[in-house]
């Protein structure tokens, strides 16, 4: 589910100022943890998933979990 | 339902009750205005509702005129099995077969079909409406409430009955948030497909308003955050002008990102 490396995003954190950095972070679903790259304030962590990884990615692979 | 969980339960349904006592003849029509039943597909194997729904039906004028499928082989309205929720294409080829079965009004007796049919443009009626209604030209093609509606609906429902039945008066139901939302179509339509609630939304926005836990684009001064509901994340982009949150996207997730 791994963003494009190259992929940057005009959003920036409005709490710290800071502009996104692509980390490693872990989402959880149905019982499993997975570690993949998303964009990231450097400072209070908060994740941002824009619409397109929301219903494109994301999407299809909680429908792949949620079909096995 | 009854019979199969709760075989030692007796019951009588509401449409039993209203062809053995008779209901209001306000409605009454004069003409022989034919009808189509449509049956649930909850009462497929209760002959006694089948039947009841048809006789109250006739009692008010109207001629039925029956279905090649109908009680026991009812077809599905396009709700049945949360369908509905879980393959939306599906449910609107049920609804379409449907309704493309008989030219004639249709008559339902649950709430799930009539919203189903009328959101496809069937004149639908539900037997309350041949009953009550002050305009049956109007209730059979009412529009579907929102999501949103439905939610603000059952909950005014709650307060009212808690109030006017148990004396006991509720006022933390319903939020008042000190922004005002403007939410164009476009976004009410994101909401419907998307399943997303007004109070979803509301939530987000007065998160994100109160504690800066927002995203923010230089480019085009537009605002990003996001709130978890139990098992979903909602996503809301609006725009803060002078004195309105101008609602621009809203989207949702299930699967939670561990932000440490």
């Amino acid at each position: 589910m791994n963003v494009n490396k190259e992929e940057t995003t005009p959003w920036i954190c409005d709490k710290c100022s800071e502009e996104l950095e692509l980390r490693k972070v872990t989402v959880r679903y149905l019982g499993g943890n997975f570690e993949v790259e998303l964009m990231q304030c450097p400072k209070c962590k908060t994740v941002i998933i824009e619409e397109d990884l929301a219903l494109g990615k994301m999407l299809e692979v909680e429908k792949g979990l949620e079909d096995k | 339902m009854f019979e199969k969980y709760m075989g030692d339960m007796n019951f009588i349904s509401l449409w039993e009750v209203m062809d053995k006592y008779g209901v209001p003849e306000g409605n009454k029509i004069k003409e022989n205005k034919i009808l189509t039943v449509h049956d649930a597909c909850s009462t497929r194997y209760n002959k006694e509702i089948q039947e009841s729904i048809r006789n109250v039906a006739t009692s008010l004028g109207y001629k039925i005129k029956e279905l090649k499928f109908s009680k026991e082989k009812t077809k599905c309205c396009g709700y049945g099995g949360l369908v509905y929720f879980a393959n939306r294409e599906q449910s609107k080829d049920f609804v379409k077969d449907r309704i493309n079965e008989s030219n004639h009004d249709y008559l339902v007796y649950c709430s799930m079909c009539k919203d189903l049919f009328i959101d496809e443009g069937k004149k639908t009626f539900h037997i309350l409406d041949l009953i009550y209604s002050n305009d049956l030209e109007k209730a059979a093609l009412r529009k579907v409430p929102t999501l949103s509606r439905r939610h603000e609906n059952r909950t005014l429902l709650k307060i009212k009955l808690l109030k006017e039945l148990w004396n006991e008066e509720v006022n933390d139901l319903i939020e008042d948030y000190e922004f005002k939302l403007n939410i164009p179509d476009n976004v009410q339509n994101q909401m419907k497909d998307r399943l997303i609630l007004l109070d979803d939304i509301e939530k987000a926005i007065d998160n994100a308003e109160k504690n800066k836990e927002k995203f923010f684009n230089p480019q085009n001064s537009h605002y990003l955050c996001r709130f978890r509901i139990s098992n979903v994340t909602y996503w809301v982009e609006y725009e803060k002008n002078k004195d309105e949150i101008l609602v621009k996207s809203v989207y949702s997730h299930r699967m939670e990102v561990v932000e440490e």
